[in-house]
């Protein structure tokens, strides 16, 4: 039988994510509980208009997964039971992959310095985090008057407690790729 | 007996929460031990960036749990959605045999995760009986958030779109709950460092919607909700403010706590306002 090549972007997408993106069918529930609407380039029903047309470029170079907050409205009404949150994890990931430039970098770039933290020690330190957040967005200086209000109220935890290293769960996650 | 996962907010930005959780279980003879050797959930970080990750953070923490044969506590609303969503992953036989080789150990136990609204439902009764008369008169916006009840294809302990515990639990602790439509509406979350200004908008209109509800108090379960709506208050320096609360705190007030075994001097948006409503004494 004849398969429209288009067809292999949304086959991934769907193997990827393990939801039936080709369910949608544009009733735009998302759309309309979605709190970052208004910064998305697309809606989350017209990413999935394109997935399901093969258009490869446009989804994956969309601003739309970088500006979700994963507050899973859409995904708790979506009537076809399709985890639009998490497809929108796996458009974040498979487009990171393939090289487009996010147009939230930072958020990309707190997301891998969190997770640093966590395969360093285990735990996650907000001082550390935020230092080094600071650090790589060269503003070195930036909440500094919050941080203190947060020090000097017992808000931020200064030397956090060992916890046992994930190194090898990093690792291996890693060699499994 | 139960575990608790604290996660990692609840010894730094959440130590109010952490530190009201020990002392209304111990209060109402709740116990409650934290479970050991527990590593961080990955919370939304993971899930962005790797899923394999998003799993296996969580899985190693369930494992401990498996081990120990006991229900497993979690107040944070992230930390409490990545659990739950690992589980039910860990449910598809080749996701599970992808995680346990990761972690180097089956996973063919099962344990019950428990939110801590939940476990703090089940005294409901015993609060009620045993509430003081502090918190009479004051009105209370008890504010979900997003991840303690929305989480697909997962049974929660309350409804998605209406949760109620909240409520139910401050009528209990002696205090009045409002009716307000935004309880489940987003704060943000991890934008307030990403993306400041949209953050400060999403937050700063929950605020503004307590307030027109007439609530004294604005009450969370969830540590980055609480950080957010406390956060952007202070940020806007608005001259009306809404004290915002992790709901153990308010219970714990019911309940006859202090101001210190609860640590209500530590919000960026001083409690003065609500102490002028309720007999609370405040700093």
């Amino acid at each position: 039988m004849l398969r429209a090549q288009s067809l292999d972007f949304l086959e991934e997408i769907e193997a990827h994510s393990g939801e039936m993106v080709r369910r949608c069918f544009q009733c735009d529930r998302c759309a309309t509980g979605c709190p970052m609407i208004a910064q998305m380039q697309h809606a989350p029903n017209e990413l999935f208009r394109l997935i399901q047309l093969g258009d490869r470029e446009a989804v994956l170079s969309s601003n739309t997964f970088w500006f979700c907050v994963s507050c899973y409205t859409c995904s708790v009404r979506c009537p076809n039971d399709i985890d639009i949150a998490h497809v929108m994890d796996t458009l974040r990931e498979l487009s990171l992959q393939e090289g487009f430039s996010p147009e939230l970098p930072q958020a990309r770039d707190f997301h891998r310095i969190f997770l640093d933290c966590v395969r360093r020690r285990g735990r996650v330190s907000e001082l550390e985090l935020m230092a080094r957040y600071n650090l790589k967005l060269k503003k070195p200086f930036a909440r500094l008057a919050l941080g203190w209000e947060l020090l000097r109220k017992g808000r931020l935890e200064l030397w956090p407690r060992r916890a046992p290293s994930v190194r090898r769960l990093f690792q291996r996650v890693k060699e499994q790729r | 007996m139960m575990r608790f996962y604290p996660g990692c907010t609840l010894s730094s930005s959440a130590r109010p929460y952490g530190r009201s959780i020990s002392w209304v279980c111990e209060r109402l003879g709740i116990e409650i031990e934290e479970l050991p050797d527990w590593t961080c959930c990955g919370a939304t970080s993971a899930h962005a960036l790797n899923k394999d990750l998003s799993y296996a953070l969580p899985a190693r923490n369930l494992a401990i749990a498996q081990g120990l044969g006991d229900d497993l506590v979690v107040a944070c609303s992230a930390c409490y959605s990545r659990l739950k969503i690992a589980q039910r992953a860990l449910e598809n036989p080749q996701v599970r045999e992808r995680v346990a080789g990761v972690l180097g150990r089956p996973l063919d136990g099962w344990v019950q995760i428990k939110n801590i609204l939940e476990v703090l439902g089940a005294q409901m009764s015993r609060i009620q009986k045993e509430k003081s008369k502090a918190l009479e008169g004051l009105k209370v916006a008890c504010y979900y958030g997003c991840l303690a009840t929305r989480i697909p294809r997962v049974e929660g302990f309350d409804d998605r779109e209406h949760p109620t515990m909240m409520e139910r639990l401050v009528s209990a602790a002696g205090a009045t709950a409002i009716e307000w439509p935004a309880k489940t509406s987003c704060c943000g979350a991890s934008l307030s460092v990403i993306n400041e200004a949209i953050a400060l908008k999403m937050s700063a209109q929950i605020v503004e919607m307590a307030r027109r509800a007439g609530a004294d108090v604005l009450v969370t379960s969830c540590p980055f909700c609480q950080y957010n709506l406390d956060w952007a208050q202070w940020q806007l320096k608005r001259s009306h403010t809404i004290p915002v609360l992790f709901i153990t705190q308010l219970v714990g007030l019911g309940l006859g706590g202090s101001e210190r075994d609860l640590m209500l001097h530590t919000h960026l948006v001083s409690l003065d306002r609500m102490s002028c409503r309720a007999q609370v004494t405040t700093p």
